[in-house]
């Protein structure tokens, strides 16, 4: 066990988002009592009153940058980290708060609240790398417990954290499940990222795409093997945003196939 | 003149983000804010043109805590708009999904959010000292709703098989008959949870509210019912907007509500003040053997209520297995269509009522939803009960006083995430 003073210092944070990915990691129960003996955890505001101005060693953040506060604060996070780790969907690729993006900010708002005058909020949602440099990013809505653990276990050892950079097929694939592609169901996972162990389609439900687009991730093949199956432009465009709205080249290959002027 | 002020930044051990501020002048009634920072989230309005089948996935991610309440609301809703029929498995499952959000959410609230203040301590952590054995226990009780959520919806937080009509995939026989094993093995271990809050009868706040829950002719609230408060007020669901009304408050992005012009209060005393006699006998005993008055109007109580109700719903989930068990699960989906229609659905989350309304068009695409959550439908009586508090606090020390203020918060359980979107009328 480490002493006290060679721990490193780690914060956790959470931007707007639904504190799932936090959530996720008090959610290691069998796991949390050793994890702590690991590291000095200073800030965790969702389970802990204690305070800590930084800096820290480490700093995860979860959840997207919605205003001019939000993005102060990242800025500020930012500064007082040695390694900043982009936390969940919402924090790696805008997750479904980017639903908004590509709509009238004002009329979302006012539909929302009535007068709105009192809302301040930015038109469009960006993954936390286009604000400041993001040194690691763990994906998923929410992010696996078990990527949290070995990310962790490598960044406390001295390791390089592995990226996983195929799709989700091959996880799939790996747990003998039936293609729901072959099954006749819209599945993103040919060009999703994998890291969740092939979640969804193990019980039953095709792929969202919550891990962010792999690289290399061939858009134009997906978009036809939906179109085989009969699924109409509006479809297809609903699969695409559902996680990934915000991520610009995924919408441009989508916009180069479909046309659509506000992706 | 103002005699204290308090302006507490970031409300802890709550989820998301809250500031609260609150002014004492002499002969004056204090000025109270609860501050409502959590960023805009707009999800009911970008809703809009998805489509029925998706609605569930998206406003789960409302919350992390509560997600499976969340998703089984939408799914009620759609259902019920697009006039779909639930199969009577299909409810039970459904059931088992609400109790295993109930039972992660109370042991997360009563041991890491609430114990706390109580004992001392700024987290769960600086508790291992001395309570090494609550803590292990807290784990427990906490890993087990997240197993049976996990179990039936799929993943334990955003559940993934529940879909409009039924579940794409159900537990095996061996799966719930090791589930029964695992809940019947709590009880003792919720016992013991109840009789450790039970020791704690400090601080207090007494003050007649009116409460809402969601009551049911057959169970204690937790999957359908009427909305009915204790006052005698009752309405069916769809009807909502003419009991429950909401205002803008320019400090906050969620809406504050009331009843009749008053404020309520929703969570685990509204359920046990309205339904205290569908409670389990196992759960009524010990009522009994920690002294627990009810109708209770301490709001602190909301946290040995949590404690009441993890034993009830542990054993209300095992009943509900015990009758699976006796049938043939298998994967169903109730046969449904697109269609113009409108309807709103409640279920009880662990804070309390929550409400989901949804319209669409004939080719099911969502015109207009509507959210109300159990945080939100507090913020007004959180407010009320600190106005009611705060002239206690003028002989404390600045320190002594915030963390009473805290504690207040605190035993509502607030999501604050989950409450920054709101009221949508079309």
């Amino acid at each position: 066990m480490p002493t006290e003073k060679s721990k490193p210092v780690v914060a956790f944070y959470g931007l707007t988002c639904c504190a799932g990915c936090q959530l996720e990691v008090l959610n290691l129960e069998e796991e949390l009592l050793e994890i702590l003996g690991h590291i000095n955890l200073v800030q965790f505001r969702m389970g802990s009153s204690a305070k800590h101005p930084g800096p820290y060693d480490v700093c995860f953040v979860e959840g997207s940058v919605t205003n001019e506060a939000e993005l102060a604060h990242l800025k500020e996070l930012r500064e007082k980290s040695k390694v900043l780790v982009a936390l969940g969907a919402c924090a790696t690729t805008g997750g479904v708060n980017a639903l908004r993006n590509g709509r009238n900010i004002e009329e979302l708002k006012q539909s929302v609240y009535g007068d709105a005058s009192h809302v301040r909020t930015l038109p469009q949602i960006q993954p936390l790398k286009e604000y400041v440099k993001v040194d690691y990013e763990l994906q998923g809505c929410p992010i696996a417990g078990d990527e949290f653990i070995e990310f962790l276990t490598a960044l406390l050892t001295g390791g390089e954290p592995s990226e996983k950079n195929y799709a989700v097929c091959v996880e799939c694939r790996l747990k003998e499940n039936i293609c729901l592609m072959k099954e006749g169901e819209l599945c993103l996972g040919p060009i999703t990222r994998a890291g969740c162990g092939a979640r969804c389609p193990s019980v039953g439900f095709p792929c969202e795409g919550c891990w962010g687009p792999v690289p290399q991730a061939n858009v134009e093949s997906e978009i036809n093997m939906f179109s085989q199956k009969g699924a109409s432009f509006d479809v297809v465009v609903r699969k695409f945003r559902m996680f990934n709205a915000s991520m610009e080249d995924f919408m441009k290959q989508l916009k180069k196939r479909l046309d659509i002027e506000w992706l | 003149m103002v005699v204290a002020k308090f302006d507490i930044h970031h409300i802890a051990r709550v989820e998301g983000h809250g500031d609260l501020f609150v002014e004492l002048q002499k002969g004056k009634e204090p000025h109270v804010e609860m501050r409502v920072t959590e960023g805009t989230r707009l999800f009911e309005a970008f809703l809009r043109n998805q489509c029925f089948a998706e609605v569930s996935h998206v406003m789960s991610r409302i919350c992390g805590i509560c997600s499976h309440s969340h998703a089984v609301a939408a799914l009620r809703a759609v259902e019920a708009a697009l006039r779909i029929e639930p199969s009577h498995q299909t409810i039970q499952l459904r059931k088992l999904m609400l109790l295993g959000d109930m039972l992660e959410s109370h042991a997360l609230h009563i041991n890491f959010l609430a114990l706390p203040d109580y004992v001392g301590a700024r987290n769960i952590v600086e508790m291992l000292p001395k309570y090494q054995k609550e803590v292990q226990r807290a784990l427990q009780l906490k890993k087990l709703g997240n197993e049976l959520m996990e179990l039936v919806g799929g993943r334990h937080t955003h559940p993934l098989c529940a879909v409009v009509g039924g579940f794409t995939h159900v537990p095996s026989l061996t799966q719930l008959e090791s589930m029964k094993k695992r809940l019947r093995a709590a009880i003792p271990d919720a016992k013991g949870q109840i009789e450790l809050m039970g020791n704690f009868t400090d601080p207090q706040l007494v003050r007649r509210s009116q409460y809402l829950a969601v009551k049911h002719p057959k169970e204690y609230p937790i999957h359908d019912g009427q909305l009915v408060t204790d006052m005698g007020l009752q309405i069916s669901v769809p009807e909502y907007q003419t009991m429950i009304k909401e205002r803008n408050v320019p400090y906050a992005h969620a809406k504050f509500s009331e009843i009749k012009g008053t404020p309520f209060v929703v969570g685990s005393l509204a359920r046990l003040n309205i339904a205290y006699d569908q409670l389990s006998d196992t759960a009524k005993q010990m009522i009994q053997q920690v002294g627990l008055k009810l109708p209770s109007y301490d709001i602190f109580q909301m946290n040995i209520g949590q404690a009441i109700e993890y034993l009830h719903y542990l054993d209300h989930a095992i009943e509900i297995i015990d009758e699976l068990r006796r049938t043939k699960l298998e994967p169903h989906v109730a046969k449904h269509e697109a269609r113009a229609g409108m309807s709103a659905a409640a279920v009880e989350a662990p804070r309390g009522v929550l409400i989901h309304r949804y319209a669409f068009d004939a080719r099911g695409k969502v015109t207009s939803a509507d959210v109300i959550t159990p945080t939100a439908m507090n913020y007004a009586n959180i407010e009320a009960d600190i106005r009611a508090l705060a002239p206690t606090l003028q002989d404390l020390s600045k320190e002594e006083a915030e963390l009473k203020l805290n504690m207040l918060i605190r035993a509502y359980d607030p999501c604050i995430s989950c409450s920054v979107h709101y009221l949508h009328t079309c």
